[in-house]
């Protein structure tokens, strides 16, 4: 076993409050399957054996069940290790909980990713590189393209998100910077030694971290050990900028050499140079003293010619889907991208076989419908996705939005660009453009909504 | 464009036949005095380089490249230069090139000459700029009307810079261009540093947020090869204060959101480019051309027809009418000058030797530049060695690397130069009197005749020598403060160590950031105490203010009264320390920190008023004697000053002293053990006044 696999499912989704006040993050619904679904799918297409999944104690039940549920085919087995449900946890102090468990280098997956990369591209330049963390990064669409679109329950459109400056070298593999934009007060700035060694930096400010990172195994040691590490408590805004920075720091000498053989007490260790880490285990020194191998040629003599041993590369995905469901905006896209994406969803029918449509209405090409959902007569749904059990009455018109599971739509309604979540029931004649309805509410009839959330009243501040 | 231009000829219509010229603009002067003293006597741009003045170097890449108009700027020694130019031979009839010299001598930078162009409006469309120490053998063409292109779409493209890509470390990269340009995917230069002293490039957030995608490069030499639009002269003109291309670069980048110039840059990569700037880039340059990296601009094809230089293997290139005494070896990258002769069993490589010199016998030349005229005599022995004109060896010199002899200098016989030395024929009183040599030789030559008026140092250039060694000026103009480097003194190495215990300081300190807690207030209050006493002691202001600061500063920080007193006490003896790079001697120490007491006596006097501040100020000096040693030295003077001032009482200085240490650790027992007999003396003689002054009161 080459890598372990770890999803990272215990993120609170702060950053759209107003739908993860039902539903936990890794349960909400894309393309009618919880959003952790996604990960794993992708790991037991690719061949791994098990999983480790990070999630909250209250959470653990509902998501075996749901995965269970929603695709029986998994072969996967599903190894969920729970944290306080009162604590919130970074992604660091997640992986630092699960260490013991760690014996390999590990994927970090976070569950609110969605992708359809073929995770063999990333593994294959963490092994050329014997990279010490592999990032994967995706090249975001051009803001123009996406300027207009409104976010459901919001006045505001879409703002730009501040985004990471990422310098690679010249052939686009090595990760020289990483800086968030508004980290940076007012310069940027690069050390010379930096440029001497690497002289030509391409620095893109275009790229989304994917939150998918392969790491070696002493980088665990590493956060867990070390007294910086410790500190660390997100993989993505602390640990990886650390270690992109310590790629160009030499050791300070005398740590240089760990001295072998020497029973240290655990104490002392502690405060080893995060350079000690990397080193070479003692089979690989002596198979590299005793063969011909010359390290000194082809395309890895720049890294061994100066002794370093901390490597952080990244594969950059120029096109097919990514996406991270980890904001309103980000949600709703995922969920309108996903029907274009159906090899993702695998082999099964976007409209379920048990649901039933009724005559005279129209369900796009585009559009899934859920387990046992009913769609009644003259209904019109375009570039959406309802969920289970629903009930859509006479005359209704569904665009763009997102309906979640056991939602009663009464005739006459026109709901666009919306989200609408379980166990809602919509009286009649109800038109929302833009909103998103909380779960368990009950619309009153014939009214009239735009850009706003409705229910759960007491969140609304926060968006 | 030979051709367009016959055509258009044809039509007659010549309007446009003027638009197609293609004009270029050659600064024959480098308006620095970086090869002082080898510019007394002849500019830069007609220095022989392998045996061919510079400046045929520059134009010769132009006229190859398609430039049918130039103008050569000249400055100093523009007379020489004007002769050069006439007599060179595309002055003649069927050269399809004009190149005209203009003249102006009281122009000092880059700017004043562009300024004088636009004045004399002498520039008609798109023109190449360059200086006239320029080799390259680059194409032209392509870029200008790339240049011209993108200037069509886009009127703001003024310059297109081009860059000669060399990596850190490459031989013809120069110290003072080291530089770091920032570009978007369209070549468009959106900033520009130079590194040189620099550990640090700065980019600002803005162009992270304005393109997406940019590429920083260190790799990049800038060739001050630049395809100017018409406009880049009014430039200069707008801004009057631009004195050269790195004020406009510098003002085209500041300046783009108002005036939305542009700069764009090109690489060359396969071709050759590099400016001879100083010492070590003649040498470097001088290796590319015997090697042949600047083909077509080699040797034999630079001369003049009768030389006929022919290569032999190891690049060793000999005129027609050379003689070579038997025994002689030339090694390797040697070319020997028209009328030359090498003695028996002289060993020559990696030299230029110019026309008719004279080498005598049992010579060795390494790595040596000999212009004209030069004659060497038997059993000397040099390296890394510049000798111009008519300079004279006698028997048995040794030279040793970076010298440069200058015009007519005699050394010898039997003497060692050392390392680094500049030899002129002038008197070091004359060549002061005027820095700037360049501006002209006239004077120059007038000192020639006071020659002898000052004797010569015969322990430097040996009993039959004569010349004076060259100090150079002191250069405030010189935009990075730096020496003139000296050719083979390898400075870069020294630089190589330098950078790098920098760099691990600095990056200690990025770990200490990141590791330990925000730092806390005292340290904050206390350096900001220092701030203050440095400010109070510099700009002479007020006491009262200074205690105002440091009160302020209190409450900012919330330090208690008696952290005050200690810090102020530990800030003042912090003072003398500030300013000096080696650490201080008791004996230098002293003096400094009696004025200071002085002087800041007040202020002592404001905080210290009890016993138990007393206490406090002299625990304080205690601590800082474990940091100095140089104050533990100094400290019985340091008590007796501030016991002669009232400050410290006797009554405070001997509970102090007989205090005992309050903490275990045994080393700091031990330092205190190392004070308290340091002290002992002026104890003593404290507790002897004492019993005096009680005896006195018993009578």
């Amino acid at each position: 076993m080459e890598y372990q696999a770890v999803i990272m499912a215990g993120g609170r989704g702060s950053r759209m409050p107003d739908l993860t006040a039902s539903v936990p993050k890794a349960l909400l619904p894309v393309g009618n399957r919880p959003l952790v679904w996604y990960p794993v799918n992708m790991l037991d297409k690719a061949g791994f054996e098990s999983v480790i999944i990070v999630t909250f104690d209250s959470v653990k039940r509902d998501l075996v069940q749901a995965l269970q549920s929603s695709a029986g085919e998994l072969l996967i087995r599903l190894e969920v290790v729970t944290i306080p449900s009162d604590e919130d946890w970074g992604t660091a102090e997640s992986l630092r909980f699960i260490r013991d468990k760690i014996k390999t280098d590990v994927l970090v997956i976070s569950c609110d990713l969605i992708t359809d990369i073929e995770l063999h591209l990333l593994a294959d330049v963490h092994r050329t590189y014997d990279a010490s963390v592999t990032v994967l990064m995706h090249t975001l669409p051009d803001q123009s393209t996406e300027g207009g679109i409104y976010v459901p329950g919001s006045k505001s459109k879409r703002k730009i998100e501040q985004r990471d400056i990422i310098g690679l070298d010249e052939k686009g593999g090595r990760i020289l910077l990483l800086a968030a934009q508004a980290d940076i007060e007012e310069d940027l700035t690069l050390r010379k030694s930096v440029f001497k060694r690497y002289p030509f930096i391409q620095v893109k400010t275009r790229l989304m971290d994917a939150h998918m990172y392969i790491l070696k195994k002493w980088v665990l040691d590493f956060l867990a050990d070390n007294k910086v590490g410790r500190t660390y408590s997100t993989i993505k805004g602390e640990l990886i900028p650390y270690l992109v920075r310590k790629q160009f720091s030499r050791p300070k000498t005398g740590q240089l050499v760990p001295q072998p053989n020497s029973m240290e007490p655990e104490g002392a260790q502690q405060d080893k140079d995060i350079a000690s880490y990397g080193g070479l285990d003692e089979l690989t020194k002596t198979a590299r003293t005793m063969s011909s191998w010359n390290e000194h040629m082809g395309d890895m003599s720049d890294y061994y010619q100066h002794g370093d041993t901390l490597r952080c590369h990244t594969h950059i995905m120029e096109n097919g889907f990514c996406i991270r469901a980890n904001t309103v905006a980000a949600y709703c896209e995922a969920n309108r991208q996903i029907t274009q994406h159906r090899q993702i969803l695998g082999d099964d029918p976007l409209i379920h076989p048990t649901a039933t449509i009724k005559t005279k209405s129209q369900v796009g090409q585009d559009s899934m419908l859920g387990e046992g959902t009913t769609v009644c007569e003259k209904v019109s749904i375009k570039r959406s996705i309802i969920g289970k059990h629903c009930t859509v009455g006479d005359k209704v018109k569904i665009i763009n939005s997102v309906i979640m599971d056991h939602v009663n739509i009464s005739e006459g309604c026109t709901i666009q660009g919306s989200i609408v979540c379980g166990n809602t029931h919509i009286g009649e004649g109800v038109e929302m453009k833009d909103c998103l309805v909380g779960s368990s509410q009950n619309v009153p009839p014939r009214a009239k909504y735009s850009s706003e959330v409705i229910g759960n009243a007491d969140r609304m501040m926060e968006i | 464009m030979a051709g367009n231009t016959k055509k258009n000829k044809g039509k007659g219509d010549s309007i446009l036949q003027q638009e197609d010229i293609l004009q270029a603009v050659v600064l024959a002067d480098s308006f620095n005095v970086r090869f002082a003293p080898m510019t007394s006597e002849r500019p830069r741009a007609l220095f022989p380089l392998v045996n061919c003045p510079l400046i045929d170097y520059t134009l010769e890449f132009l006229v190859s490249a398609g430039v049918q108009e130039i103008f050569v700027f000249c400055c100093s020694h523009a007379d020489q230069l004007k002769k050069h130019i006439w007599a060179s031979k595309w002055n003649h009839k069927n050269s399809h090139c004009i190149i005209t010299p203009i003249v102006s001598e009281d122009c000092h930078s880059v700017g004043d000459a562009l300024r004088e162009i636009e004045r004399k409006s002498m520039i008609r469309s798109h023109f190449v700029l360059v200086s006239g120490d320029l080799v390259s053998n680059m194409l032209l063409k392509d870029l200008i009307e790339q240049h011209k292109a993108r200037f069509k779409v886009d009127k703001s493209a003024v310059i297109t810079l081009v860059f000669k890509q060399a990596y850190p470390g490459h031989r013809t990269r120069s110290e003072e261009d080291d530089i770091v340009v920032a570009t978007d995917t369209t070549h468009r230069i959106l900033s520009y540093q130079k590194m040189h002293g620099k550990m640090k490039a700065r980019f600002p957030l803005n162009l992270f947020e304005d393109n997406r995608e940019m590429i920083l490069r260190y790799d990049l030499m800038h060739s001050h090869i630049s395809i100017c639009s018409p406009r880049v002269t009014e430039l200069f003109v707008d801004n009057f204060d631009y004195q050269n291309m790195s004020d406009l670069i510098r003002g085209i980048l500041i300046n783009e959101e108002i005036e939305g110039n542009k700069l764009y840059m090109h690489v060359i990569e396969e071709e050759y480019a590099a400016r001879v700037t100083d010492l070590p880039m003649y040498d470097s340059i001088s290796k590319d051309v015997i090697r042949r990296w600047a083909h077509p601009l080699v040797p034999e094809n630079l001369t003049a027809e009768g030389e006929g230089y022919k290569l032999g293997r190891h690049n060793v290139y000999l005129a027609s009418d050379v003689t070579l005494e038997r025994g002689s070896i030339l090694q390797e990258d040697v070319i020997i000058g028209q009328g030359s002769t090498i003695g028996t069993n002289t060993i020559i490589s990696q030299s230029v030797i110019g026309k008719n010199c004279v080498i005598g016998e049992n010579v060795i030349l390494e790595n040596t530049y000999i212009w004209d005229n030069v004659r060497i005599e038997s059993n000397c022995k040099m390296s890394m060695v510049v000798l111009c004109d008519r300079v004279r060896l006698m028997d048995s010199v040794i030279i040793q690397p970076g010298c440069v002899l200058s015009y007519g200098v005699k050394v010898g016989p039997s003497i060692t130069l050392p390392s680094g030395t500049l030899l002129t024929l002038y008197p070091p009183s004359h060549g002061e009197s005027d820095q700037e040599d360049k501006v002209d030789d006239r004077h120059m030559n007038r000192t020639n005749r006071q020659l002898g008026d000052v004797p010569v140092d015969k322990d430097v250039v040996g009993e039959e020598g004569e010349g004076y060694v060259w100090q150079p000026p002191l250069d405030p103009d010189d935009d990075d403060g730096q020496r003139q480097q000296l050719l083979g003194l390898n400075v870069s190495v020294e630089d190589e160590t330098k950078g790098s215990s920098e760099e691990s300081e600095d990056e200690g300190q990025e770990d200490f950031v990141s590791i330990s807690p925000p730092p806390d207030d005292t340290r904050l209050f206390y350096n900001e105490v220092i701030d203050s006493m440095q400010r109070t002691i510099e700009e002479n202001v007020k006491l009262e203010n200074l205690i105002l600061e440091v009160n302020s500063s209190k409450y900012a920080y919330n330090v208690s009264m008696r952290e005050l007193v200690q810090l102020v006490v530990k800030a003042v003896l912090e003072m003398p320390h500030l300013k000096v790079t080696e650490p201080l001697q008791a004996s230098q120490l002293l003096p400094r920190l009696t004025t200071l007491v002085h002087k800041l006596l007040p202020v002592f006097r404001n905080y210290i008023k009890n016993v138990e501040s007393q206490l406090d100020c002299l625990n304080a000096l205690e601590d800082y004697c474990h940091a100095s040693r140089a104050t533990t030295a100094a400290l019985p003077k340091i008590l007796l000053l501030l016991y002669e001032a009232d400050v410290l009482s006797e009554e405070a200085i001997l509970q102090w002293y007989n205090s005992k240490s309050s903490s275990d650790d045994p080393a700091n027992s031990a330092n205190r053990q190392q004070i308290q007999t340091q002290v002992q003396p002026f104890i003593k003689w404290l507790e002897e006044a004492e019993e005096e002054s009680d005896s006195e009161e018993e009578d």
